[in-house]
Formats: structure tokens, C-alpha cells, sequence
């Protein structure tokens, strides 16, 4: 039987009551996650006399639990107070061999569900970035494998925490990993995504604008076998090597992605964290951050790798949810489009390709090949340079030439399954009213 | 764009016609000190990566015509005709007055909500 303590805190900035219930065997006992130094020190002492006073705690506990205890109390009674933005400078480590640290501090979220066999990868790529993480917190949405135990055996510092029930959404589960949060800044990754080991070293310096909430990295898939995650790769080099940079020059991009996000944690708290009235929560929360009036970043340079679908069953189920997720995304956020300078023109540009490209690809196109002029089936092609000359010069500068040669067949084809799935889930969200609102795993 | 959804050229184009604004966005940042080299580098490269591209499509578009013929433009001619009421490369324009269409519906949609947000909430206000 799992014991469990009830962790009952007042917290201060919002006022609201807040009673979780964890499982014990969930924490692994961390003394090396609490600060080393004098201050930090006194700070737990403080945090867990006042624990013992007040009773909070309503279960005795071993002594490794009131570490715990006493490290969570910490976050939970002594949230970042109002101040300054802090740029998330690298300040030198104390002692010889330390990483440098972030000034603010960095908590790292990783909500995972059935990730056993991506987790431990993904937390050690964390663990060997280039720069000190504070927190690494993995968010275990009641897993049915072994994605718990994978996690805590990665090391002490390692917190796991775990809903009483099945948080149902990525969101969801993010959401209940921000009341563990006192960090200036606020990462999310998603559990099958690895991180080049200069990532976070990369992404941080570009929240050197006090209005910049949040900073995205770029995204190559991490295996590159199959037709799918070969269509996906060329996807994701014209994505984030050709229109993203795009984007961020002219400071809108039009999503920050959720495997591999930075935030300040008082924006995100501002804007209500991740919202759930959406299956796309990272476009949902990158438009909030605009019509808060604050600024998106896309970092280049930090890369991560996640796990992309390898089969069409896998692929379904992400496109679905999102081209889902967009389509309620305008609909939550029509006047903030409408209102924000270029986002609407790119809105209204995607827009468009979704309308026509159903239309085209599967009727026009067929229909004059067949009646008019089979050359016509050339005009599938049309597009073929503003595609492939930015993929393959980017390849190229990636040492990757020959495999994405090879993959824009892939892609191809994946645009076909594309067009159906976004075209499906429009008609089904703006005509037939069939709204998704259950969030499927895309792998 | 993102990953996910389709592309039919028009998205291409787009940015296409974003990189070609962007010296005139950086001379106006330069004006208020807020340009730097890497900014204009940074440019330099897209325009670089353009000029390829139109390059490119300049060579689709050569070899199309050849793979196609002369048979081909003799249904361009007829099936764009109702069009563009113009019998002379009738595709070519159609298609561009078709493209010109396409943008301004689109823009002039968008900034129609816009103005419409305005005056609801200048209403409101009152």
C-alpha cells in the first residue's frame, strides 16, 4: 500500500487553498536538488520547522519524506516574490567543475505518459546540458509502464511526481507541474524528446528583452526511418529553417513548440499556464503571449530531437489533434489574430492553403489530368523550389544532404495525408460542429 | 506555417514576399537604433536564398514547358479563355488575376474584421 501525505499550503500570490495528495513512493528523497548554500539551507530549515509547527504534514514521516516534504513545501510556501525581470544571465559556478548557473534558476517540466522506453533519454540529456537545471520534475500522468521507476532511477535529483488520477491532456498534466514551480523561468519537453547539450545554453540568452516571455528551439525528428518520419523531417527543416526564422524576424511565430519551450514562470501564471479548452495547448498559449503584448523567440541554434510517429496509425492520431488544435485556436483567438500585426496575415495565408489545397489536390488537379491534359499532373509539382532549395541548402549545412534528398519523396506524400486530415478536422470543427476534445498520444 | 498542413505554393509565396519587405523593415529599425550587422546579414542571407529560388522556378517552369509542348498550350489557350476573355496566353493571365484575386480577398477580409473590432469597440466604449 502507497502511503501518501497531504501537502496543505495558503499560497500567497493567488490565495487560493491548495491540497495535493501524492504519493510517497513517487518522491525520490533529493538532498543534492536543495541549494547548497548558506541561504538556501536556512531557507529549508525555515520551510520545515514551519511544517513541523503547523502540522501540515498529516502523516508522520521517515526522514527521507520530510526532505521531500521539505523541498516541496519550499516551492509551494515561498513562490518567487514580485520583482524585477531577471535575464536569465550565465552566472560562473562557486566551485571548480560546477556548471554554470542561470541567474532566475530553470525548472525543467516533463509530463510523461507511457514514455518508459524515451524517458530515461530525455531526462539525461537534461541532466548533461551545458548550464545548471534547478529542478528537473517529471510529471507522471499515472503511467500503466514503468515510466515512474525509469525516471527515478535516473538519479536523486530527479523529482517525480504523479497525479492522484490521469490528468487526461498534456496540459493538464503540466499545469499540475507548475504548482511545484518557483523558478524564474519554466521549461517544457516532452518525455520522447532528447536535447543537444547545448540547448538550454543556446535558448535562455534570447530572453534578453524584458518582454520576451517565451523562446523555442528548433525541432529535428530524432529517428529519420520510416516514410513517415522521413515526410516529417523535410516538415520539420522548411518549418524551422525557412519560414520560422521568418517569423521571428518579424517577432511573430506563429507557435512555440510544446516538446521544447521556454517560459518565464510569471507570464505563464499570468496567462493561466497551459489551457485545456484546446488540443493544441502550445498554439493556444503562444497567441495568449501575443495578446498579453509580449513577445515569442524561436533560438535556431538549440536543437532537440523528438520521437515522431513511424506509422500511419501514430501519424493519424498527432494530426488529428493538431490540425484540431488550430482550427480552435482561431476560433479562441479570431480577434487577437485579426488584431496582431502579421500573425494575421500568416493566419490567413495558412488559412487559405487549407481551403484550396483540398480542392486542388484532390479534384481540380485529378480532373484536368483526365480531361484536359495529363501535363496537368505536373502542377502538383509547382511549389517543388521554395520547398526543396531552402531543404536541401540547410541539409547541406547540417552534413545531411543525401538523406533528405532521399526523404522528399516522403514528404510528398505525407502533404497528401496532410491535406485530408486538415481538411477533415476543418469541416469538422467549423461546418459538422465535431469537436475533438479528447487528447490522443501521437506515438 | 507549421509542420501538419499542407502547402499549396501560396504559403511559399508569402514568405517569399516577407523576405523581399525585409531591408525596408531593417532601414526603418536603423532609424530608431535598433538595426545591427548581424541583423542585415541575416537578410542578405534570405535574399541570397531567394534569388536561388526564383531561379529554380525559373527553370520549372522552362522544363514544364518543354515536357508539355506545343499541344499543351493550345488547351491553356481554351481552358483559360472564359477566364480572361483573352485568347493570347490566356493561362499565364488568368492565373496571375487569379493570384492578385486570392491576395486581395484575403487581405482586404482580414483588415475588414479589423475595422470592424474598431468601431464595435469604439461603440462599446460609449
Amino acid at each position: 500500500m502507497r502511503r501518501t501525505c497531504a501537502l496543505i499550503s495558503d499560497r500567497a500570490t493567488t490565495g487560493l487553498r491548495h491540497v495535493t495528495t501524492v504519493p510517497m513512493s513517487t518522491f525520490q528523497p533529493s538532498p543534492t536538488s536543495i541549494e547548497p548554500s548558506q541561504s538556501s539551507t536556512s531557507r529549508a530549515d525555515r520551510v520545515l520547522d514551519g511544517i513541523r509547527r503547523s502540522g501540515l504534514l498529516v502523516e508522520s514521516l521517515t526522514e527521507p519524506a520530510v526532505r521531500v516534504g521539505k523541498e516541496l513545501k519550499s516551492m509551494l510556501l515561498d513562490p518567487a516574490p514580485a520583482r524585477a525581470v531577471v535575464q536569465p544571465t550565465v552566472r560562473p559556478s562557486i566551485r571548480p567543475g560546477d556548471k554554470p548557473r542561470l541567474m532566475g534558476g530553470l525548472t525543467i517540466l516533463i509530463p510523461a505518459y507511457n514514455e518508459g522506453k524515451f524517458v530515461a533519454d530525455t531526462i539525461k540529456s537534461v541532466m548533461n546540458q551545458s548550464v545548471h537545471v534547478d529542478h528537473i520534475i517529471v510529471i507522471d500522468d499515472c503511467s500503466t509502464d514503468n515510466t515512474g521507476d525509469v525516471a527515478r532511477a535516473c538519479g536523486p535529483q530527479i523529482v517525480v511526481i504523479r497525479p492522484p488520477k490521469n490528468c487526461g491532456s498534456k496540459a493538464t498534466a503540466l499545469n499540475f507541474g507548475m504548482e511545484y514551480v518557483s523558478t524564474e523561468y519554466t521549461m517544457a519537453i516532452d518525455a520522447d524528446t532528447t536535447l543537444a547539450p547545448d540547448a538550454i545554453e543556446k535558448l535562455m540568452p534570447h530572453f534578453d528583452k524584458p518582454n520576451t516571455a517565451v523562446v523555442c528551439g528548433m525541432v529535428i525528428p530524432r529517428f529519420v526511418r520510416t516514410m513517415w518520419e522521413r515526410g516529417r523531417y523535410i516538415e520539420y527543416l522548411y518549418a524551422f529553417l525557412f519560414y520560422k526564422p521568418i517569423q521571428d524576424y518579424y517577432e511573430r511565430p506563429l507557435i512555440a513548440s510544446g516538446c521544447f519551450s521556454a517560459y518565464r514562470t510569471d507570464v505563464l501564471r499570468q496567462i493561466g499556464c497551459w489551457s485545456t479548452r484546446t488540443v493544441g495547448e502550445d498554439m493556444d498559449l503562444t497567441w495568449c503571449v501575443y495578446k498579453l503584448g509580449m513577445a515569442v523567440r524561436f533560438s535556431p541554434e538549440a536543437v532537440c530531437y523528438p520521437v515522431e510517429p513511424h506509422n500511419f496509425h501514430f501519424m493519424s492520431k498527432q494530426l488529428n489533434r493538431w490540425c484540431a488544435g488550430f482550427a480552435q485556436c482561431i476560433q479562441v483567438h479570431w480577434q487577437t489574430i485579426v488584431e496582431t500585426p502579421v500573425l494575421r496575415s500568416m493566419v490567413a495565408t495558412a488559412l487559405w492553403d487549407v481551403a484550396i489545397s483540398a480542392f486542388a489536390l484532390f479534384l481540380l488537379l485529378p480532373l484536368l489530368a483526365i480531361f484536359v491534359h495529363p501535363g496537368f499532373l505536373l502542377a502538383y509539382f509547382l511549389d517543388l523550389p521554395t520547398i526543396v532549395v531552402p531543404v536541401l541548402i540547410y541539409a547541406w549545412k547540417r552534413g545531411e544532404f543525401w538523406k533528405a534528398l532521399s526523404s522528399i519523396p516522403a514528404f510528398w506524400c505525407l502533404r497528401f495525408v496532410n491535406t485530408w486530415f486538415v481538411s477533415r478536422a476543418f469541416w469538422n470543427e467549423f461546418v459538422g460542429k465535431r469537436r475533438i476534445h479528447v487528447f490522443e498520444k501521437g506515438h | 506555417m507549421f509542420a501538419g498542413i499542407p502547402a499549396t505554393g501560396i504559403g511559399g509565396i508569402f514568405y517569399l514576399a516577407l523576405v523581399l519587405f525585409m531591408p525596408f523593415k531593417e532601414i526603418w529599425r536603423a532609424m530608431k537604433g535598433e538595426s545591427s550587422v548581424e541583423r542585415w546579414m541575416f537578410i542578405a542571407s534570405r535574399w541570397g536564398l531567394f534569388a536561388i529560388v526564383v531561379a529554380m522556378m525559373w527553370l520549372q517552369a522552362a522544363i514544364m514547358k518543354w515536357a508539355m509542348g506545343s499541344d499543351m498550350s493550345k488547351f491553356m489557350t481554351a481552358g483559360a479563355a472564359s477566364l480572361t476573355g483573352n485568347r493570347t496566353n490566356s493561362l499565364v493571365g488568368a492565373t496571375f488575376y487569379l493570384g492578385i484575386l486570392c491576395f486581395v480577398s484575403v487581405t482586404v477580409l482580414i483588415h475588414g474584421v479589423r475595422v470592424f473590432l474598431a468601431i464595435r469597440r469604439i461603440f462599446a466604449m460609449r
